[in-house]
């Protein structure tokens, strides 16, 4: 490829170059490209795949004539993202995203972690094994799926929980897709359900990563078992939970569009718990799909992700260096 | 010198606790066994009494019918497998390889460039520029579609797991071993293959795991990108079939109200997208045993000592 | 240093070679042949062709094409799945095609971004066979400002709402006579009635999400919630849910489901061998059609009058679009494609004895899994009255709808196309409270005398009233010019 070529040729170049500075410069400048040949590949299909097309960020800025092509099109300034605002429950919308988020996130650290500790823990290694693979089988259902499945729990006729649950105790069958209240809960439990394993794998290579040394160490001090997790297990995956944590606040305007929009099967009454941004937007724009308002859409939580992350990473930075994103 | 799945007995938590952990997780396995099971009954249950008895784990009347009406074109299926199969083996050597040098690289004190870097990799997670514009570097800059590159390339490196990599090389790798390579002559190449990912075999198999599912799964890049019907994964041929089911049965629809008995009548439904799911995620269930065994049975430490 | 240096050249470089191919019109694929032109047409289907079963009939299309007009066709099969995804998107990459199909909202929003080239003087010059199958209210009615951005399909031009019963549940209770002698809703409660008693597993009226009473009520609307009344002869556009007859609706339909006749607290899930009758867009022969399709047998009655409105004509078109080289070679294309019958069903249904047996003269039987054939999505396809009839199809039924389409009252609206554009925002926002009333009204969930005010009130606060104004002005300028 043209760029390793490039820096092929610097390899040699920099060989001759006239040391201006102290020895250990050329050693220096080995390292660091041999380094920038280790990210040269990355490098080059990032700026390829992500850096080149992000001049689509301007479409969120123009009134689309597709005669012109984007970059004829006339600039509107900030039309396209007016119907972001003019929504009157948008409050509602924006409660719901962040709430649900915040929410997902710390389930979303808590039990993976608890989880990975425990599995790390459990005596029969097969067991272990076991359950991990089986807690990973949610994330393959795709939403569509858990949608059919949710609804043969919650059919108010049919459906399980009416019908074998409730019934033998008496209690009227509930008309679940009616009533909101029920939902965040539901919702919040869907998710972890199905999030929870992919999440434990992280932790749990990190886990197994940590110097069983150590637990010697503090088993022969005397540590219990419940003072050597906190003392050393946790803090040993801080860092990677601490970076999981910052990479989810970014995201946080963002959401699981099959959680929040098939599951609870379109249905107008819980829309006031489950529309979230995505949902709202993909609705705003199906009868009159604009590329440049959902451009503006995106465009926008982008905006405000980046910044949260930024303000994050630098309270993270205050406390300890190491653990900061970058 | 300790391997990980021998903790000497008297570093071991009590029966209790042991008791109950394994009581949890039952109830875990149970909440995510389950759903599974309904899924794979639905898919060999006869249409009709689906409708009659609703949903079982075990089937009221056994019938293949979901199956025969998914897998009719044989020919077909088997070449998406093939594709799949092909790109996802491909697509996760080089991922992992070209993610994990990336990683290591900017996990480096060493090296001077490494916020650029880090930083470069962080902000497209954030922002994009679209699909458009990505549809266009794709097809008029790359002119890689309707090859079998698109369907490897575009996702090749994922920020997301450069970041949790980067996090596993500067956490369990001690600069000492480092440090020690380098008076020894190592170059970094050198360095980084023979020792480091011996050690961050947890991770680079994290790395590996979420890399193949995202390949196996992916059916927009092909959606995309592909018009050749050879080139179609087995996800993208599943969409379709789930799509067509979707379009033809919603009757607020204007392509289900004109289309005539002929498109509609040989769609057994729920069973078939249960049986699509099944044919969707079946071989790669497979997959996390393959990797598990890495993180249960990491590589010691011990390596620092010696 | 150095290094950097060079990794910021390179940045450069690479930027300025973005800078020109972004900008760069070339055409992506194959060469053009200065002689002979290929069309490249883009469709939609539910079952993609094998490759070598398209080749086969590609091949034998352009010997025919050839000959007639020096033209060669290449067709891309899309499935509904990929299609108007891969379409917006090569759109909006201005990507080389020539005809492709489209209907409904992505029609008026592609055709509004100036998408697709504009064919008044195309159709005039080149398709005047077509123009006049179609008929000049037709052709109107997708005009947007006066200029056809697409060529309908001709089929039924139009279409109305009643309902469809399940006729081996009305013979069993004799209520066929009844039926027969329908005039309106009331007429049907009494019958309603009687099912519900005797079969407690089947309900008799199915309402909820687009099909409830309130269809009935056969609103012309323009976009939600704007609408005319139907017979309206003012020209006043409405915020339909405002309506007193929307209420009335409302409140019957409500009553339905508390009499029972609907599924209880039930999700509008695609149950509809439970039901005894249910709404339905309606045209001629549609419930042999739907017969064909389901497990029993269904009879339709008609209950509204059989209109054209803009949205029948937007139901399936042919665009051509901007990008097109040879826009006159692609709309003769079409003129012939519309015209000759061999061509036409060549293309349809494929070769005979390959794809198709024929039964007689006019009769097919597709051969199934052959690998090309397009029965069941006729209606995407020019002019499907020269298309030949799959068996178990009514034989009549082209003279059928040939009637119904002269029948037809026409709309005084046919021709205007509202720009959404000034109000964008509050559409988008009126679209989300549409999600959220929507169904709980049309499956009667809730009391309409509490929720309907609640779903004006949110309306209003969206902008509602801006956008029936904006409406109203739009409508009345276009009449000043248009006229009726």
């Amino acid at each position: 490829m043209l760029e390793l070529r490039t820096k092929k040729h610097l390899m040699d170049g920099s060989a001759k170059t006239k040391v201006k500075k102290k020895k250990p410069y050329s050693k220096y400048f080995r390292e660091n490209l041999e380094y920038i040949l280790m990210v040269a590949p990355g490098f080059i299909l990032t700026f390829i795949f992500s850096y080149i097309p992000m001049f689509g960020i301007i479409v969120a800025f123009k009134n689309i004539d597709y005669k012109k092509g984007i970059f004829g099109s006339p600039w509107n300034g900030f039309e396209n993202f007016k119907f972001l605002f003019q929504f009157p429950d948008v409050k509602i919308i924006v409660r719901n995203t962040i709430g649900y988020n915040l929410v997902f996130i710390v389930l979303g650290i808590v039990v993976p972690v608890t989880f990975a500790i425990i599995l790390s823990q459990i005596r029969n290694k097969l067991a272990s094994k076991f359950y991990q693979t089986v807690m990973f089988l949610p994330y393959f259902l795709s939403w569509i799926i858990v949608s059919y499945i949710v609804y043969a729990f919650l059919a108010y006729d049919l459906g399980l929980v009416n019908k074998v649950i409730l019934a033998p105790l008496g209690i009227d069958p509930v008309d679940w897709y009616g009533k909101p209240e029920y939902w965040p809960f539901i919702i919040i439990l869907l998710h972890t359900w199905k999030t929870a394993g992919y999440s434990t794998v992280v932790y749990l290579a990190a886990i197994t990563g940590i110097d069983h040394e150590l637990y010697e160490a503090a088993s022969i001090d005397g540590a219990t078992k419940r003072q050597q997790t906190f003392c050393i297990t946790i803090p040993s995956i801080s860092t990677i939970i601490i970076i999981m944590l910052i990479l989810a606040i970014g995201k946080i305007l963002s959401a699981d569009f099959g959680l929040f929009f098939n599951v609870p099967l379109e249905q107008g009454r819980l829309l006031p718990v489950t529309n979230v941004i995505d949902t709202f937007v993909f609705r705003a724009l199906r009868i009159n799909g604009d590329i440049a308002m959902s451009s503006a859409a995106g465009l926008l939580k982008s905006v405000i992700g980046f910044f949260l992350v930024m303000v994050t990473n630098k309270i993270v930075k205050r406390y300890d260096e190491s653990k900061a994103l970058y | 010198m300790k391997k990980a799945n021998t903790i000497s007995k008297f570093n071991q938590i009590s029966s209790f606790t042991n008791a109950v952990y394994h009581f949890i997780f039952i109830i875990v396995t149970i909440c995510c066994l389950y759903p599974v099971l309904l899924v794979i009954g639905i898919s060999f249950t006869e249409e009709d009494s689906l409708k009659t008895f609703g949903y079982s784990v075990i089937p009221k009347v056994i019938s293949f019918e979901s199956y025969a009406y998914v897998l009719r074109n044989s020919a077909t299926i088997l070449n998406a497998y093939k594709v799949t199969i092909f790109v996802t083996i491909v697509g996760t050597i080089l991922s992992v390889a070209g993610t994990a040098l990336y990683a290591y690289a900017i996990s480096r004190k060493e090296f001077r460039y490494r916020k650029f870097f880090t930083f470069f990799k962080f902000f497209t997670m954030l922002f994009s520029g679209g699909l458009v514009p990505w549809y266009l570097v794709c097809t008029r800059l790359l002119r890689i579609n309707d090859t079998i590159w698109a369907l490897i390339l575009p996702p090749l490196i994922s920020a997301w797991n450069v970041i949790i990599m980067k996090t596993f090389f500067a956490t369990t790798v001690p600069d000492s071993i480092v440090e020690s390579a380098r008076i020894d002559g190592a170059s970094e190449f050198t360095t980084f293959i023979r020792i480091v990912c011996p050690i961050s075999l947890p991770g680079l198999a994290t790395i590996g795991l979420f890399v193949t599912l995202s390949y196996w799964n992916d059916y927009w890049t092909p959606l995309m990108l592909t018009s050749k019907p050879n080139l179609a994964n087995i996800q993208l041929y599943l969409y379709n079939i789930l799509k067509n089911i979707q379009m033809l049965q919603d009757t607020t629809n204007v392509i289900s109200q004109q289309a005539s008995g002929e498109a509609i009548k040989r769609l057994p439904q729920e069973g078939a997208r249960m049986a699509i799911c099944v044919l969707a995620i079946g071989p790669i269930i497979f997959a996390y045993p393959f990797f598990q065994k890495y993180f249960i049975q990491g590589l010691t430490i011990g390596a620092v000592k010696g | 240093m150095k290094v950097k240096m060079k990794i910021w050249t390179i940045f450069l470089i690479l930027i300025l070679s973005v800078g020109l191919s972004a900008c760069n019109n070339k055409a992506v694929n194959k060469k053009e042949d200065e002689e002979t032109y290929q069309i490249d047409w883009y469709l939609v289907t539910s079952q993609v062709p094998v490759p070598s079963a398209q080749e086969a009939v590609e091949k034998v299309a352009n010997e025919y094409l050839k000959d007639k007009l020096n033209v060669t066709l290449k067709m891309h099969y899309l499935d509904w799945s990929a299609y108007y995804q891969k379409i917006n998107v090569m759109i909006a990459g201005n990507e080389k095609f020539d005809i492709c199909f489209t209907h409904s909202n992505t029609f008026k929003i592609n055709a509004a971004k100036n998408a697709y080239l504009p064919l008044n003087d195309l159709i005039d010059k080149y398709a005047p066979k077509t123009k006049e199958m179609l008929g000049e209210e037709f052709l109107k009615g997708s005009q947007i400002n006066g200029i056809n951005y697409g060529l309908p399909a001709n089929k039924d031009k139009g279409s109305h709402f009643g309902v469809l019963y399940r006729k081996d549940l009305a013979e069993k209770y004799n209520l066929l006579e009844q039926l027969n002698a329908v005039k309106d809703m009331n007429d049907i409660y009494p019958i309603l009635d009687v099912i519900k008693e005797n079969e407690p597993n089947i309900y008799p009226l199915k309402e909820g999400g687009a099909y409830s009473v309130a269809t009935l009520l056969d609103f012309d609307v323009i976009v939600f919630p704007g609408a005319f009344y139907p017979d309206a002869e003012d020209g006043k556009v409405v915020n339909y849910v405002e309506t007193p007859e929307y209420m009335e609706a409302a409140k019957i339909t409500r009553r339905n489901q508390l009499a029972g006749y609907n599924r209880k607290g039930d999700v509008n899930v695609n149950n509809n061998e439970d039901y005894f009758m249910a709404f339905a867009t309606l045209k001629p022969g549609k419930d042999k059609e739907v017969s064909a399709s389901r497990k029993y047998e269904y009879v339709q009655i008609d209950l509204t009058t059989p209109r054209m409105r803009s949205k029948d004509t937007i139901g399936s078109l042919m665009a051509i679009s901007t990008t097109c080289k040879r826009p006159e070679k692609a709309m003769q294309f079409l003129e012939l494609f519309n015209t000759d019958k061999y061509l036409n069903n060549l293309i349809v249904y494929g070769l005979e004895g390959v794809n198709y047996t024929k039964i007689n003269e006019n009769i097919v039987r597709p051969i199934p899994d052959s690998g090309y054939g397009n029965a069941g999505m006729q209606w995407i396809f020019g002019n499907t009255f020269i298309n030949y009839l799959v068996e178990g199809e009514d034989p009549d039924k082209y003279k059928k709808i040939e009637e119904y389409n002269k029948k037809l009252k026409k709309s005084d609206a046919l021709g205007f196309s509202f720009d959404s554009e000034p109000v964008k925002a509050e559409l988008g926002a009126c679209q989300n409270i549409y999600d959220e009333y929507n169904g709980v009204i049309s499956r009667g969930l809730e009391d309409p005398e509490i929720v309907i005010p609640q779903y004006i009130e949110k309306l209003k606060r969206a902008g509602s009233d801006k956008i029936i104004a904006e409406m109203q002005r739009q409508y009345d300028e276009w009449v000043v010019k248009h006229g009726k």
